[in-house]
């Protein structure tokens, strides 16, 4: 997996290309890992380039869902393919990510009351 | 972003002289060095002149066949990682490919940049991964195979058995796919403890019907009611209730392949200890 991110003002948009699989989950999960330990906790996942995401792949979103949260930040989701929402919904999941189709109302998510609609 | 130049020597084998040219320019420009042969002979006497790492492999060659090469380049004594290439869609050669022990299989046509992801694949993949699979039965309807239990190999499996399925409607394929790769990669991760050693066994049959996958594992099998830490067990409202449990309990993230997997095949069936699953999926 090959990881892109850039930055919109305080929220780092983060671009994987390829699996987000047991494999190679450790490359995102390092990423996100380092944002979290720097305080950048406003994170946007493009899936735009992701082609596959297994139960772990999952898990890992999950868990770095919750760390985020926790430091009172978000992970939303960008671009999931109509695969991954179905993957989100069949999880109960599409309840706990936000989920765009565009990175400018992502980012701009951060800045609304979306951070009280769930709770970990 | 992380980037690595791989290295490696890749023998492309094929009689179609453009495809060939072009699939070695692409490996040379990713870093790979390249050899070329047109036909079988030309590429024995090429893995006996010196070993290589990865081997591209067309099926169709004239005279002496893909599979032929395949076989004996199996008996040399640092065999490659043979990935073969066909534009022959019938099951006979996926399952001849099986049974020769390659590590890949590959549908024509293809992007040829896509070759180059396939051959870092190959080559990246562990010493676990080029073990050998028991092929038990091979026919397209009835497909059994004996696999160490590594998740490489699991993978190649998968690779394999899914391309049998794939006249399938997208939705389904992807749907069994998906279900079929994780239970797949618990037997071998929980049943047999990712040790090579021991192996799964995975029957794949298919009727006009129905699909149906029977995988047992060498271990001792669970209790689903001491699965709190999975999400099957979450309340609906609740659905980061077992992450906290995975937490407590110093799992690593995960615990959805069952939720996923109920939720993607029409039936989930365990024998009494959980160390063998049968998913089934209906076609009509």
């Amino acid at each position: 997996m090959k990881i892109t991110q850039h930055t919109v003002g305080d929220v780092t948009v983060i671009v994987p290309v390829g699996r987000i699989v047991t494999e190679d989950g450790d490359v995102l999960r390092n990423v996100v890992d380092t944002l979290v330990q720097q305080g950048r906790v406003k994170i946007v996942l493009d899936l735009q380039d992701v082609t596959y995401i297994d139960s772990s792949g999952l898990g890992l979103m999950v868990s770095k869902y919750v760390s985020a949260r926790r430091r009172d930040g978000d992970v939303k989701l960008l671009h999931p393919s109509a695969r991954s929402i179905h993957l989100l919904e069949i999880t109960h999941l599409a309840q706990v990510f936000d989920v765009f189709e565009s990175e400018d109302d992502a980012v701009r998510a951060f800045g609304s009351s979306s951070f009280q609609a769930h709770t970990v | 972003m992380t980037t690595t130049t791989p290295s490696g020597r890749v023998l492309v084998v094929d009689d179609d002289r453009a495809l060939r040219h072009a699939l070695a320019a692409l490996l040379q420009d990713a870093g790979y060095q390249t050899e070329q042969a047109g036909d079988g002979p030309a590429a024995l006497a090429t893995l006996e002149r010196q070993p290589v790492d990865c081997m591209l492999l067309d099926i169709g060659l004239p005279g002496m066949s893909g599979l032929d090469v395949l076989a004996r380049a199996r008996a040399i004594a640092s065999p490659p990682r043979v990935v073969m290439m066909t534009a022959d869609d019938t099951p006979d050669t996926l399952l001849g490919s099986l049974r020769g022990q390659a590590h890949a299989f590959v549908r024509k046509p293809f992007p040829p940049a896509r070759i180059v992801g396939i051959v870092n694949d190959a080559l990246r993949a562990s010493a676990a991964a080029a073990l050998p699979i028991e092929v038990v039965s091979a026919s397209a309807e009835w497909l059994e195979l004996v696999a160490p239990c590594s998740l490489e190999i699991a993978e190649r499996v998968q690779d394999f058995v899914m391309q049998l399925d794939a006249k399938l409607p997208d939705d389904v394929r992807e749907s069994v796919a998906q279900a079929f790769r994780e239970l797949l990669s618990n037997a071998v991760e929980w049943g047999g403890r990712l040790d090579p050693t021991r192996t799964v066994r995975i029957s794949c049959l298919r009727s006009k019907r129905m699909l149906l996958y029977r995988i047992s594992d060498p271990g001792d099998g669970f209790d689903i009611d001491r699965l709190a830490h999975a999400a099957i067990c979450n309340a609906d409202d609740d659905p980061l209730r077992h992450d906290r449990v995975r937490e407590d309990m110093g799992l690593r993230p995960g615990g959805l392949g069952l939720v996923m997997t109920r939720a993607l095949v029409d039936e989930l069936i365990y024998n009494e200890k959980r160390n063998e699953v049968v998913l089934v999926k209906y076609l009509d």
